[in-house]
């Protein structure tokens, strides 16, 4: 691999290409999973795991697959990592599964995946296929869980599950003699579909005002460098000649 | 020019074909191994919403119990005196209904409860944490109490969709009234 596209890959999966935030794949899990941080972790590692070995098996087989039937010999080996996911959740991890619900089986027709098999991993070598993989599947589970945690706080009052704040103190249960609090301010808007919609839009807005000028910056970084480069070598040229 | 082109044709099936054979045949190891038995995820259940569970025994549903909300599909005791009950509560979105674990301990109170199956709704995956399952009951409420206040109670807020609230509100009091009606739980100086 030559030096530096270990970096390039890592932030185009993270940052520059980030498929929920830049590219606007997947939206479907995006909206319909974010009312819960906990499940944007799962959702998250379920994809990664799938888009790693989809990318490696892909991309091994790039030179054998025809270009006739390419997408769905990429639906074939996509789906059944699928199903080896949901097998292994079903058996060790119930809940988990019982969460992600018709989500999971949808992965299989997530573009991000069928996206990257058929836009990089079908033209590019094993090991960079892998951490294409990698790294998208991290950029998404970022901003999955991000949006996870700003609905689920807003919505609920609760991050992972957790309560971040309670109800006003409104007497004591008589039964059990605990302290018994009354219904706590929430936004229960940012729960519902159309919070859902609002959240994704401010999520890109914000992100793509970071990034456009952090590119602008960078930008013009590169451009006084650039000149002040130019400057230097007429200087020298002007000397020689003199 | 045409046996060319067929032969093609015939590589490009054999190629699928053949990538769809060993996939296939992965799968088929892999449910091998990670295949569970009904009683193992039976027990992984019962420990999440009624911790200390030991299956003594599954009794027989009592016939005579007839709700028309809802059905008692299983009933399994703990050593302890309590109850593992598997009910379906009817009246979800477009018909459908849900299937869930309710547990309940001797004393009559409501330890947990959990989604088995549901039939046509969607969004009953947002149901998760105790916190939203404390809307539709809280946790240790009583069996007597159930059924007095939370039957026809309808938490529309919860799921986004008034009808899965309806299905798993009915399922937890048909859990509640054959506790009370039947196994004699909650009832005063009974048990």
């Amino acid at each position: 691999m030559k030096k530096g596209r270990l970096k390039e890959i890592a932030l185009d999966g993270v940052i520059r290409q980030n498929p929920t935030f830049r590219l606007v794949l997947g939206t479907c899990p995006t909206l319909a999973l974010t009312t819960a941080a906990a499940s944007c972790l799962g959702m998250g590692a379920a994809v990664t795991f799938v888009l790693i070995c989809s990318n490696v098996i892909i991309s091994l087989l790039r030179n054998v697959i025809p270009d006739k039937v390419r997408i769905p010999c990429f639906i074939v080996i996509i789906a059944s990592f699928v199903t080896l996911v949901r097998m292994f959740m079903q058996a060790y991890i119930p809940d988990l599964y019982a969460t992600l619900g018709v989500f999971l089986p949808l992965i299989v027709v997530n573009c991000i995946i069928l996206g990257r098999a058929e836009g990089f991993a079908s033209h590019n070598p094993v090991g960079e296929s892998a951490l294409d993989g990698l790294f998208m599947g991290i950029g998404f589970t970022l901003a999955l869980t991000a949006m996870g945690i700003f609905r689920e706080v807003l919505a609920y009052g609760t991050i992972f599950g957790s309560d971040l704040w309670t109800g006003p103190v409104i007497g004591v249960d008589p039964q059990t003699g605990a302290t018994a609090y009354g219904p706590k301010f929430t936004i229960g808007f940012f729960g519902s579909n159309a919070g859902a919609f609002l959240t994704y839009a401010l999520f890109i807005a914000v992100f793509s005002a970071i990034y456009n000028a952090v590119e602008r910056k960078a930008h013009k970084k590169a451009a006084r460098k650039a000149s002040l480069a130019a400057a230097a070598v007429a200087v020298e040229e002007v000397q020689n000649a003199q | 020019m045409k046996k060319s082109l067929f032969v093609q044709s015939l590589k490009t099936v054999f190629i699928l074909v053949a990538i769809c054979l060993v996939c296939g045949a992965l799968l088929a190891l892999a449910n091998d191994l990670f295949f569970v038995d009904d009683a193992t995820k039976f027990a992984q259940t019962a420990q999440s919403i009624y911790p200390g569970f030991v299956v003594d025994q599954t009794l027989e549903v009592d016939s005579s119990f007839k709700l028309n909300y809802g059905t008692v599909n299983s009933v399994t005791k703990s050593k302890d005196g309590g109850y593992i009950l598997d009910v379906t509560g009817t009246g979800g979105y477009n018909n459908g209904t849900v299937t869930l674990y309710v547990g309940v301990n001797a004393k009559g109170h409501i330890t947990g409860w959990s989604i088995k199956d549901n039939v046509g709704q969607s969004f009953i995956s947002k149901i998760t944490s105790n916190h939203q399952k404390s809307w539709y009951i809280p946790i240790n409420d009583s069996v007597e109490h159930t059924v007095a206040d939370t039957y026809d109670m309808e938490y529309s807020t919860a799921a986004g969709a008034t009808f899965t609230s309806t299905a798993i509100n009915h399922a937890i009091n048909v859990a509640a009234k054959y506790c009370h009606d039947i196994l004699g739980l909650g009832a005063k100086g009974v048990k």
